[in-house]
């Protein structure tokens, strides 16, 4: 009976090759083509595990004695001890009926009878699931034997298939005639086949883990439903670290996206798959640009120096977080994501927890029919917004008359205004750009084997000219039971990705920030080859300015940069690959106690291309563009090795439940990096064999851990829940006294929903109280900083000797080493609550934590006379407090036929500097930079007791309107016109001591709210985002506030039109002036707009194409649909994209490729940052 | 039960594994790159690489706010000082502002620690870990590392007097060293004369080939010389200098181009040079070393002139001040050869080619550019972009003459003095003057011969605050007023602040 479908099936699929037209055939062709070369001619041994071997299970011995104990314990015990798995739903299954068990070593399939049958419940093994279902009077005959029901009259037959909220077949469902006994279940496809009493019945489905569905008959003969997955699944199985907890136990704070929250969106990276839906997770991208760096900030800053970034963890194997290193992980592949916020959680990784753990898991085969998935979607990328600039009339108005206010010579050239050309070059660096993702994967396995298999490609092109990305990924995933007691598996991942970006978010250096700044009646293309005038040359099909253009108008430093950054000039490239083989085995020693044991590996390869043409003299006097090539390779590269291994003894008694985890972890790393770096490269091609001179630096270098950990996890019938565990972590990087750490952690919870109170209740299906402490640690300092080090720096450090002044390296202590330094120590108390409420339609999740970082590490300066590089050493002096509030909301309910799933999360952020160099009153500042040229010393300030990353700065007074008020400023060198700023100490003159904080760029809270529904074959999801409480230091304004400086005139914003004019014109914008001073454009509030945004960040609409037209074409499920990414922002923000994450250290010319980490206290400055494109796509979505 | 006893023994032996491994696992060791302590400073060749190190400390450019600025720096501070600089956008500078806790004035201060810093690890490190070095180097490198911290503690006296008098190599250990306060300025000449006094002993007068470049005897004497002359010992400063000259080593070069050239390095004038070359592909690095090029010459550039002369159109930061140039009597040839004002011509390229019409470029306009780094394109090497390869000489012959010339009138000898001092005139194209005994005459007549011949060199201000003639000249020259406490500079700011027995200079 067991094997009946199957061999049914076969048979089914042989009918159908006969029937088949030619287009039928050449699809089955094609099935059987991916089928067989992914998948048989891989790993072969799949070909004949792919069938379902119920009877073993059914043949299995059960030893078994229990007195009056609820149906439902008896027979999660029963799976515990047969090491199966039950699915069935408590409508059909009373399992709160309480019976005796008696049974010494029979055979489970006479067991279940005796047990079952009292109860009218049958049983069916389905994809390797025991299902139970009600067992109606004339069920469980074979279709043949149909036409002999006696009992009651054949009304009407009904049939049809049940797929999940993605489309594929849900075997095992319960299809039940409501109201009567009368039910059948699905088959391996999904498919099934009930005989009601008549057209008018109603048919209930239920299935375990999704939310039950009555259907009407209403006369049809074929009904097809998806179900939608159940929010609040109980069962809900949660990745916690180094093992897996069922979700209603858990005591910790920890948010979690599975793979059906992403299915349904066209995502390109994994950041685009987290952003927004967990509360407490703050994901900004630090660059828009195509495979752009994210960051993640888990519950606020963590650390100033050690990086605020989290700890992932890919399937149990840490990864080395690089420039891009998120990439190497295809969105598609990803099963669920867990977040581990709380200390108590994320304190079995010690010492790299301090930021949080992100956990990834990564699909795997299922038992049952081989699956294959083919995803594809292709779009048009865009940028949601332009600056408005001056044209090239207003802007030779203005121009001229700055020159005339300031008591000089109008420029002939700009005097007649109108007649001047007017070229857009904010629109010729963007463009419209396109995107294109496929993917292909095959899932399958059979009793003994699981396999999951992918291959992914992302081709994205940039909305900024020159930019690219493109991302290859393979992945293959297999588990095999060699025995009963033995386990093996591995997974095998490899990614690799190509891009090119220009330099942005480097203000007078950036692409973006030149475009502005560039005159608009500048031609940006030529036909001309060679001089055109005294002002321009024709080079390459460009214009550019030529070397005698007057420098009193053209600024040095700028030239058209459709050319230099726009992939002329310069040239990047960067290629990355990144490898993952893991293995495992996990033996069981005796029933409940397992061993595990992993070895990881890990490589990341990485090349960097730099070019920088040699340019014609007649061009090269302005800015970058100079005559003489450059070109440079830097290649890195890091291997990870890490073994882990773990025993897990889980044991149930009577109502106890323990779960003991007990294990080590060492890991090793070493990066190498090789750069190279010459010039003479005549033809600028990519060739180090070219260059005339060169040099090459580079180091190999590694860390490595070594760590114990242990954890218990206990609870009472589910009701008291208890969690300990705790860690000793090992690091090369602290000196001999300090290289241990230990990190302990308690959890408790409590389920009320679990009481006698409340057990009954149809209101509160769930109520859990959770509380934890946890210490966590941060290592992630960087080497040897503990040890006295010697560095040959060739960038910096070298001398000149001899009479041929040869260039001689030169050595020097480049880390002054504290032995004493240690651990980041990261205290935090987590409050939560869950909830689940009106039969579930209402979930909730709650939290308030405390988070206090302590001992953090950072450059304490002392004083000069020492000498030390730098002036600073590493201190562990710095503390800082973050507590936050968290809320996850969701609803759940289907409203006639249609499906309801919403979510809503909101989070807060408080942040606080508790402690700067051991000293209670401090600061510590960070300089914005003096990209915009001179403004007045911008800079962020983290006090104690204020929030991190003040900006710091003057306080905007508006415009000095007469000869009075600019004698009463209390500044120098002023006229009427010109800004002025509030004398906060009351000195009677502006100075540096009149700066206070004007903002701050973490925002105070953030938000996420997503909606989706489902109608008949129609799924719509659209999902909001946003931030509230926070500034941006919209550094731009540096540039647009003068349209002249000593170095010539650059284009400005449409502000100019509304500049002061006289008393009273404004009090916004200052005059337009050569002379202005430079105060105009100090740093004050005047830069800092409201960064709050509410974005619509994806909407989709999906249609899936009816079973009856897919049967045809063997095809099991076809989805297509539209999709739109960053669709509309609600923003006051003047700037290209309000979505500011942390400003990435970028030193000019060649440092994309090295710079890893962004500065956590330099959050919120926009140097024109690439913006985020608006994204078109459609998709379709095939399954096999 | 054997097979729950074997699993466990199992899986206890994989974890014991890791267990017994880890303490050696978790040494970890840099591969290559860097270099710890107790691997380092083995070999001649390790000594010699820190050495150089130190030595590249004194490159340092840097003309902004506070940084940690070398030679280049300290040359633009005296000129400023003396307002024989201007800036574009200012001029003249105001001074006011200029000489304050966070500004260039301070750059030297921390500058000179460096040197010192390395230079006591330095020696400390003879003494404990000489590896395979024989006595002979160590003495060789004894003497070049009291030479470097004599030097830095010589400028150290010369510009903030009273100083922090540090000997040991910093180590965190070291807490004491975080409060020192500064010591009285002449126990800061007193420990230049000795570093210098040791390292004259041990250093020989020329290297060889491949060492020219490193500091030698003549710099010792020559520097011991200026530091007793800061102290009036008169004997004590003639010995020095008596026992320079006799050396035989040293001439003025009959041509001035050949001082402030890339193609004429090290020369028979050169006493102590600092070495750059140009190097391909250089970036600017703000507020730290400059990479191992001279910046000085694009810096000083004239605004507008085109780029083989001067590279991005000039940089026209710090031109020269026109009252400079007119000072010179026309026939002089420093005047002719190492000024340029507009309107005249250099290396092929005119001044001043174009029109000016903005203010800005109008006070450059009325500015001469000195052509002593700005050097066209005629000393440009080849593709030389931010940084230049010309060295800058630190102290030269005709400085060591002049100050001779004072020393010997202190002692005396007025024709003796005006010998040596008519010896730098006839160089420059101009008559001797006749051996005057009167001291004002004589002062007039050094300060001026020093002002033409040592413009924009590092030395130059502090002749003047030496001599107590800073304030008369300002007065006289520019019409500005002299702080009294200009005569030495603040230290930096944040060390008052780390420190509180650190004391700011006098009147800050």
């Amino acid at each position: 009976m067991n094997n009946f479908y199957t061999s049914n099936k076969t048979f089914k699929v042989m009918k159908k090759l006969l029937r088949q037209q030619w287009y039928d055939k050449i699809l089955f062709l094609m099935k059987i083509t991916v089928l067989q070369v992914f998948l048989s001619f891989l790993f072969g041994s799949l070909a004949y595990a792919t069938e379902l071997k119920g009877q073993e299970i059914l043949d299995k011995k059960v030893t078994l004695h229990v007195d009056n104990v609820e149906l439902k314990m008896v027979l999660s015990e029963i799976e515990k001890i047969a090491d199966i798995k039950f699915a069935y739903s408590s409508r059909v299954v009373r399992v709160k009926q309480k019976i005796s068990v008696d049974a010494d070593g029979k055979k489970l399939s006479q067991l279940l009878t005796e047990l079952l049958n009292p109860f009218d419940v049958s049983y069916q093994v389905i994809a390797g699931r025991i299902s139970l279902f009600r067992t109606p009077a004339h069920q469980l005959i074979s279709e043949e034997s149909n036409s002999e029901e006696v009992h009651m009259v054949i009304a009407y037959t009904v049939s049809g298939r049940v797929v999940d909220d993605i489309g594929q077949s849900l075997p095992g469902v319960n299809v039940v005639e409501k109201g009567t006994t009368n039910g059948t279940a699905t088959d391996a496809n999904g498919e099934f086949k009930i005989n009601v009493s008549s057209g008018s019945a109603t048919l209930l489905f239920s299935f375990i883990g999704y939310a039950n569905q009555e259907v009407l008959v209403n006369n049809q003969s074929v009904i097809n439903i998806s179900l939608a997955p159940d929010v609040v699944t109980l069962q809900e199985i949660v990745v916690v670290g180094y093992g897996t907890q069922e979700k209603k136990v858990v005591t910790g704070a920890v948010s979690s996206v599975t793979s059906k929250d992403i299915s349904n969106m066209a995502v390109a990276g994994l950041d685009q798959a987290i952003q927004g839906k967990m509360a407490g997770v703050l994901v900004s991208q630090n660059s828009g640009e195509p495979g752009g760096n994210v960051s993640v900030k888990i519950r606020g800053i963590g650390s100033f120096t050690a990086g605020t970034e989290p700890l992932y963890i890919v399937d149990g194997v840490p990864m080395t977080l690089v420039t891009g290193g998120l990439n190497s992980i295809n969105p598609n592949d990803i099963e669920r994501i867990d977040v581990l916020k709380d200390a108590a959680s994320a304190s079995i990784y010690g010492s790299r927890a301090s930021n949080g753990v992100v956990l990834i898991t990564t699909k795997q085969g299922k038992p049952g029919k081989v699956s294959v998935n083919f995803d594809m979607y292709a779009g048009v990328q865009s940028a949601a917004k332009q600056i408005d600039l001056l044209n090239s009339a207003e802007f030779a108005t203005l121009a001229n008359e700055n020159l005339v206010n300031g008591g000089q010579a109008p420029n002939p050239a700009w005097s007649n205004p109108n007649s001047l050309p007017n070229y857009d070059w904010q629109d010729a660096v963007f463009r419209k750009a396109s995107i294109q993702s496929y993917n292909v994967s095959a899932q399958g396995g059979g009793e003994n084997s699981r396999v999951y298999f992918s291959l992914g490609h992302l081709n994205q092109e940039g909305i900024l000219i020159s930019s690219h990305y493109k991302r290859y990924n393979a992945r293959l995933n297999a588990e095999f039971d060699v025995t009963k007691k033995l386990k093996l598996g591995g997974t095998f991942n490899f990614s690799h990705d190509d891009k090119s970006n220009p330099l942005t978010n480097s203000g007078d250096k950036g692409i973006l920030t030149n475009a502005t700044r560039l005159m608009p009646m500048n031609p940006i293309y030529t036909d001309q080859e060679g001089s055109i005038n005294s002002d321009f040359y024709g080079y390459q099909g460009y214009a550019m300015i030529a070397n005698t253009a007057n420098t009193a108008y053209f600024p040095s430093g700028l030239n058209n940069q459709v050319f230099v950054d726009g992939g002329g000039h310069y040239k990047r490239l960067l290629k990355s690959s990144n490898i993952q083989l893991s293995g495992f085995g996990e033996y069981e020693i005796i029933k409940g106690l397992k061993f595990r044991t992993a070895v990881n590996y890990a490589r990341f390869n990485s090349l960097f291309w730099f070019s920088r043409l040699g340019q014609p003299q007649e061009i090269s006097g302005f800015g970058p563009i100079i005559e003489t090539s450059q070109y440079a390779e830097t290649w890195r590269q890091f291997d990870q090795t890490n073994w882990i291994n773990t025993l897990t003894y889980t044991k149930q008694f009577d109502k106890h439940n323990v779960m003991f985890v007990a294990g080590t972890d060492a890991l090793q790393n070493i990066s190498t990096q090789i750069k190279v770096d010459g010039s003479g490269n005549p033809n600028g091609q990519f060739n180090l064999n070219a260059l005339t001179s060169k040099t090459a630096t580079g180091f190999t270098e590694d860390y490595s851990l070594v760590s114990y950990f242990g954890r218990l996890t206990y609870d009472y019938a589910s009701k008291y829940l208890l969690n300990v565990s705790f860690r000793r972590d090992g690091s090369s990087r602290f000196g001999p006294n300090n290289k241990y750490g230990n990190f302990p952690s308690a959890s408790v919870g409590w389920r009320l929903s679990e009481e006698s109170f409340l057990n009954n209740s149809k209101q509160i299906n769930e109520l859990k109280l959770r509380a934890s402490y946890g210490i966590v640690g941060n290592q992630n300092i960087g080497n040897f900083k503990y040890a006295n080090t010697y560095a040959n720096d060739a960038g910096f450090y070298k001398y000149v000797m001899g009479t041929n002044q040869n260039v001689v390296g030169a050595t020097y202590r480049d880390n002054i080493g504290d032995p004493s330094i240690r651990w980041e120590k990261s205290t935090q108390l987590d409050i939560g609550l869950d909830a689940s409420l009106f039969n579930n339609t209402i979930t909730l999740s709650t939290d308030y934590y405390i988070k206090r970082i302590e001992d953090m590490l950072g450059s304490a300066p002392i004083p000069t006379y020492l000498g030390v590089t730098g002036n600073t050493i590493l201190r562990n002096e710095f503390s800082i407090e973050n507590r936050g509030f968290e809320l996850l909301l969701g609803f759940n309910k289907k409203i006639r036929a249609v499906n309801f799933t919403s979510s809503i999360n909101f989070s807060t952020l408080e942040n606080e500097v508790t402690e700067l160099l051991g000293k209670s009153t401090d600061f510590l500042s960070r300089d914005i930079g003096s990209l915009a040229g001179d403004n007045g010393g911008s800079q962020t300030r983290s006090q104690i007791g204020e929030r991190i990353g003040n900006f710091w700065g003057y306080v905007d007074d508006g415009i000095i309107q007469n000869a009075t008020e600019a004698a009463a400023s209390g500044m120098t060198g002023v006229k009427p016109g010109d800004r002025k700023f509030k004398d906060l100490n009351g000195d009677g003159k502006i100075d540096s001591e009149d700066r206070t904080v004007i903002g701050n760029g973490l925002p105070k809270y953030i938000y996420g709210l997503n909606l989706s529904a489902t109608y008949k074959n129609f799924d719509f999801g659209v999902f909001f985002q946003g931030q509230g409480g926070v500034q941006i230091a919209n550094m731009l304004k540096g540039y647009s506030m003068h349209i002249s400086n000593d170095q010539g005139f650059i284009n400005g914003s449409s502000e100019w039109l509304n500049r002061w004019t006289g008393e009273g014109s404004t009090n916004e914008f200052p005059r337009n002036s050569f002379n202005a001073p430079a105060t105009n454009t100090y740093f004050s509030s005047y830069y800092i707009e409201n960064g709050a945004f509410l974005r619509i960040r994806s909407m989709q609409l999906g249609y899936t194409i009816p079973n009856s037209l897919l049967n045809k074409v063997g095809l099991s499920s076809v989805r297509i649909y539209v999709s739109g990414l960053n669709i509309y922002t609600f923003t006051k923000y003047s700037g290209w994209d309000p979505e500011i994450g942390s400003l990435m250290t970028n030193s000019g010319g060649d440092a994309t490729a090295t710079s890893d980490f962004s500065d956590p206290l330099l959050t919120g400055v926009d140097f024109g940052r690439y913006p985020s494109p608006r994204v078109f796509t459609a998709g379709i979505n095939i399954k096999l | 039960m054997k097979k729950i006893i074997f699993g466990v023994l199992i899986s206890a032996a994989f974890m014991v594994t890791i267990w017994a491994c880890s303490d050696s696992f978790l040494e970890s060791n840099p591969q290559t790159g860097a270099t710890f302590d107790n691997n380092f400073f083995k070999s001649r060749a390790d000594y010699n690489a820190y050495m150089f190190g130190a030595y590249s400390e004194i490159q340092g450019v840097a003309p902004v706010n506070g940084a940690d600025g070398g030679i280049q720096v300290w040359i633009l501070t005296g000129g400023i000082m003396m307002q024989d600089i201007t800036q574009k956008s200012q001029a003249p500078y105001d001074l006011n502002n200029y000489v304050t806790p966070s500004k260039e004035v301070t750059g030297a201060w921390k500058n000179c620690y460096k040197v010192i810093g390395r230079s006591n690890l330095l020696l400390s490190k003879l003494k404990t870990s000489p590896g395979t070095l024989t006595a002979a180097e160590k003495t060789l490198l004894d003497g070049e590392a009291k030479f470097l911290r004599g030097f830095a503690y010589y400028s150290l006296a010369q510009k903030y007097g009273d100083a922090v008098l540090y000997l040991d190599p910093y180590f965190t250990s070291d807490q004491a060293a975080l409060s020192l306060p500064r010591s009285p300025e002449v126990q800061i000449w007193d420990q230049a004369i000795a570093d210098l006094i040791a390292a004259a002993a041990t250093l020989p007068k020329d290297w060889d080939a491949s060492n020219v470049g490193r500091a030698t005897k003549g710099a010792a004497l020559a520097y011991l010389a200026n530091a007793y002359m800061y102290k009036k010992e008169w004997a004590n400063a003639k010995k020095a200098s008596d026992d320079l000259i006799a050396l035989g080593k040293y001439s003025l070069l009959p041509n001035l181009r050949d001082l402030f050239s890339y193609l004429t390095e090290n020369t028979a004038e050169s006493i102590f040079e600092i070495q750059y070359q140009f190097q391909p592909g250089a970036q600017i690095n703000w507020g730290g070393q400059p990479n191992f090029g001279n910046f000085l010459n694009w810096w000083t550039g004239p605004l507008g002139v085109s780029a083989p002369y001067a590279i991005f159109n000039g940089r026209g930061e710090a031109p020269t001040n026109r009252k400079l140039a007119d000072s010179f009597n026309p026939t002089d040839k420093r005047r002719q050869e190492l000024i340029k004002i507009p309107g005249e011509s250099y290396a092929g390229e005119t001044m001043a080619g174009q029109t000016y019409t903005l203010p800005l470029t109008i006070t450059q306009n009325l500015s001469a550019f000195n052509a002593k780094w700005w050097t066209g394109a005629a000393n440009r090497q080849g593709i030389e972009e931010w940084f230049w390869s010309q060295n800058l000489i630190v102290m030269r012959y005709a400085e060591f003459l002049l100050n001779y010339s004072e020393i010997l009138f202190e002692s005396g000898d007025n024709v003796g003095a005006y010998t040596n001092l008519n010896l730098v005139r006839a160089r420059a194209n101009l008559a001797p003057l006749v051996a005057q005994a009167n001291r004002e005459t004589f002062f007039t007549d050094l300060m001026k011969e020093r002002r033409w011949e040592l413009f924009w060199e590092p030395n130059i201000w502090h002749h003047y605050t030496r001599t107590g003639r800073a304030e008369k000249f300002l007065l006289a020259e520019y019409g500005v007023i002299m702080n009294p406490k200009w005569n030495k500079f603040p230290v930096p700011q944040s060390d008052v602040d780390l420190n509180p027995k650190l004391v700011q200079t006098a009147g800050y």
